[in-house]
C-alpha cells in the first residue's frame, strides 16, 4: 500500500534536508582536506592511499604522533600482516619497541614470513633480548636465507659477541644481496677492524659513508684511513 | 553490480553449441576486460614469471585511475540515472547522511565500532565481488539468448558464491575470524579443519563453474556462453591463487575494471537512448569516467585528510572513509543494476553497439 500522500511528501522533505545536510559536511571536509595539505606541503593531496602515510611523515620528528598514527592503523586493520609488518617497522624507528614486537609478532601469527622475523630480531637486539634476537633472525634466514636484514642482524649478534669471523661472514652475505645499508657497510667495518684487520676497513666505511656520512661513520672512516696509513 | 541484475524474463536461445557471448562492445572486449579474462592473463604471468614489484607511485596511479574511479562510478551512475531521486529517495539522498554518521561514529569509537566497520567491508568485498560475476554471467547468458530457470540460476549463484566462502574462511581479521577469533579456538584442529575447509572450497570454486559450462553444452535451452564461465573463473582465480591481501588490490583492481566497463556500456547506452539525435559514444564515454575519476580524487584523496583537522588520526579517518566509501557502494550497486521493470533491461536486451 502507498503511504499517504501527505507522509510521502513529508518523508521527501526529510529526505532532501538529510541530502543537503550531506552535501554541506562534505564540501566542507573536501575544503578542509584542501586547505591541510596545501597549507603544509604547498601542493595538492597526493595519490598515495597509505594508511601510513602521516606516520612515517612524523616518525622520525614527532615521535608520539607517529606512535598515535602507527597504532591507529594496527587497531583497525589487525588481519593484514603487510601492513602490521610496516607498523611495527615504522614502531622500531620511533623508538616504540614494546609496541613495535606487538605488531610483528601479530603479524607473524597471522603469516610467518622472513620478513616480520627479521625486524622481530632487531627489535629484541634493541631491546637488550639477544638470545631471543638471534632465535628470530634464524627463522628469517631459514625461510629466506637471502634475507639481508637477518643477516645484517646475525652479523651484530656475532659482533656483540666478539665472534668476528661469523660477523664478518654474515655482513659479507647482507652486502652481497645488493643492498646494504649504511649501517651494515659501518658494521661490517667494525668487525674488520676488531677482527684484526686495520687496514681492510677503509672501504667498508667509505661506502658506508657514501650512503650516509655520519659523524659516527665519518669518524670511523678517518681512524680506518689512519691505520691503514701506518 | 548486484545479484538483482541477473532478474530478466527469459528469450529465445540461439541453437549453437558453443556460445562465445553476445558481446557488447566486441567480442575480445567483452571476454577481456568486462569477462576478466586479462585478469586470468595477468595473475598466470604473475605466477609463471616473477612477482610483480610495481613502484609505489604506479600502483597509486592504477589505483586512482581503476579502483577509486570505480566506485565514484556507482554514485555518478545513481545520480545521473533517469528517475534516480524520484524511485530511490532514500538511496539518493538518506543513504549518504547515514553512511557520514555511521563513519562519525566509527572515528569515535574505533575499537567498539570501527574495527567491525572494517570487519564488515573486509568480509562483504569478495560477497559483492561474487555478486558481480553472478550478475554478468546470467546477464551474458540472456543477452545470447539462454532461457536460465530458476533451479539454474540457483545453480550459477552456488557457483558464484564458492569464492566468497573461501574468502570468508580464508580472511584473517575479518570473515569467519570475525565471529569465531582465531585466539578462542584450539589451534591444532581448527587450523587444520580450516586448511580442509580452504582446500575442498579452492577444488569447487574452480570445479563446479566448469562443472556447470559442461553441462550446458548440452542443455540447448539453457546454454551458458564462455564469457559467463570466465566472468566466473577469474572471480575464483583472483581470491583462491592470490593471497588475501594481495586479491583485495588485484582483484579490486580487475573488478574496478570490470564494473567501470560495464557502467560505461549502460550509461552510454542510456544517454543515447535520450537524445533525439545521439552524441558520439565517445562524448558520454568521457564524461561519465570524468566524473567518476574526479569524485574518486575527492572522496579517496581528499577527505581523509581532515580527519586530523578535527582531532583524528590520519589511519584511522583514511581507512574508515575507504571502508564507508565501499559499503556505500555496495549498497548503491544492489539498487542501481536492478533489470526488472527498468531501462537496464533495454541495453542487455539490445543488439551490440
Amino acid at each position: 500500500m502507498d503511504p499517504h500522500p501527505a507522509v510521502a511528501g513529508n518523508a521527501r522533505r526529510v529526505y532532501r534536508l538529510a541530502f543537503a545536510a550531506f552535501l554541506l559536511v562534505l564540501a566542507a571536509a573536501l575544503a578542509g582536506g584542501f586547505a591541510r595539505v596545501a597549507r603544509r606541503d604547498h601542493a595538492l593531496p597526493g595519490l598515495a592511499q597509505d594508511p601510513l602515510l602521516e606516520a612515517s611523515r612524523s616518525a622520525g620528528i614527532e615521535k608520539d604522533a607517529a606512535r598515535a598514527e602507527y597504532a591507529a592503523a594496527v587497531l583497525l586493520n589487525e588481519g593484514d600482516d603487510s601492513l602490521l609488518l610496516q607498523a611495527g617497522v615504522g614502531l622500531r624507528g620511533a623508538g616504540h619497541h614494546a609496541d613495535a614486537e606487538a605488531a610483528l609478532r601479530r603479524a607473524l601469527a597471522i603469516r610467518p614470513r622472513a620478513g616480520p622475523h627479521a625486524h622481530l630480531g632487531w627489535t629484541l637486539m634493541e631491546r637488550g633480548r639477544l638470545d631471543e634476537a638471534e632465535a628470530s633472525f634464524e627463522a628469517a634466514l631459514r625461510l629466506d636465507p637471502r634475507e639481508a636484514v637477518a643477516l645484517a642482524g646475525m652479523g651484530e649478534v656475532w659482533l656483540s659477541r666478539d665472534r668476528y669471523p661469523e660477523a664478518a661472514a654474515a655482513f659479507k652475505r647482507a652486502i652481497a644481496t645488493g643492498a646494504p645499508t649504511a649501517g651494515t657497510l659501518n658494521s661490517f667495518g667494525i668487525t674488520l677492524a676488531l677482527g684484526g684487520e686495520p687496514a681492510a676497513p677503509a672501504s667498508a666505511f667509505e661506502a658506508a659513508a657514501r650512503l650516509s656520512p655520519t659523524p659516527d661513520i665519518l669518524a670511523n672512516l678517518a681512524r680506518a684511513r689512519a691505520a691503514a696509513g701506518r | 553490480m548486484s545479484a538483482a541484475a541477473v532478474a530478466l524474463p527469459s528469450s529465445p536461445r540461439r541453437r549453437i553449441a558453443f556460445d562465445l557471448g553476445r558481446p557488447f562492445v566486441h567480442p575480445m572486449f567483452d571476454l577481456l576486460i568486462i569477462g576478466g579474462g586479462l585478469s586470468l592473463l595477468f595473475v598466470v604471468a604473475l605466477k609463471v614469471a616473477a612477482p610483480l614489484a610495481l613502484p609505489a607511485g604506479a600502483l597509486w596511479t592504477i589505483i586512482l585511475l581503476v579502483n577509486s574511479a570505480h566506485f565514484a562510478a556507482s554514485t555518478v551512475r545513481l545520480y545521473t540515472k533517469e528517475g534516480s531521486f524520484r524511485d530511490l529517495p532514500f538511496v539518493t539522498m538518506g543513504l549518504p547522511l547515514a553512511a557520514l554518521a555511521a563513519l562519525g561514529a566509527a572515528l569515535l569509537y574505533p575499537a567498539a565500532l570501527g574495527r567491525h566497520v572494517m570487519a564488515l567491508y573486509f568480509t562483504w568485498s569478495p560477497y559483492h565481488y561474487a555478486a558481480q560475476a553472478y550478475g554478468l554471467a546470467v546477464m551474458y547468458a540472456y543477452r545470447s539468448g539462454s532461457a536460465l530457470s530458476a533451479a539454474d540460476k540457483r545453480l550459477l549463484r552456488a557457483a558464484c558464491l564458492l569464492p566468497f566462502a573461501y574468502a570468508f574462511v580464508a580472511a584473517r581479521g575479518a570473515g569467519i575470524e570475525w565471529f569465531v577469533p582465531a585466539s578462542a579456538m584450539p589451534v591444532e584442529g581448527w587450523t587444520r579443519a580450516r586448511n580442509l575447509a580452504l582446500d575442498v572450497l579452492g577444488v569447487l570454486t574452480f570445479a563446479a563453474p566448469m562443472t556447470l559450462f559442461a553441462r550446458s553444452l548440452f542443455t540447448a535451452r539453457a546454454r551458458l556462453p564462455l564469457i559467463s564461465l570466465v566472468a566466473m573463473i577469474a572471480n575464483g582465480v583472483w581470491w583462491v591463487t592470490l593471497t588475501y591481501w594481495d586479491a583485495f588490490i588485484w582483484a579490486t583492481i580487475f573488478h574496478g575494471l570490470q564494473y567501470l566497463a560495464i557502467a560505461l556500456v549502460f550509461h552510454v547506452k542510456d544517454r543515447q537512448r535520450q537524445e533525439a539525435t545521439p552524441r558520439p559514444w565517445w562524448h558520454h564515454a568521457a564524461a561519465f569516467y570524468g566524473a567518476s575519476l574526479a569524485l574518486g580524487y575527492l572522496l579517496f584523496q581528499v577527505w581523509p585528510h581532515v580527519g586530523p583537522l578535527v582531532g583524528f588520526a590520519y589511519a584511522q579517518t583514511l581507512l574508515l572513509v575507504v571502508a564507508l566509501i565501499n559499503i556505500h557502494h555496495f549498497i548503491v550497486d544492489a539498487f542501481i543494476w536492478r533489470l526488472r521493470k527498468d531501462p537496464n533491461y533495454q541495453v542487455v536486451a539490445a543488439a551490440p553497439a
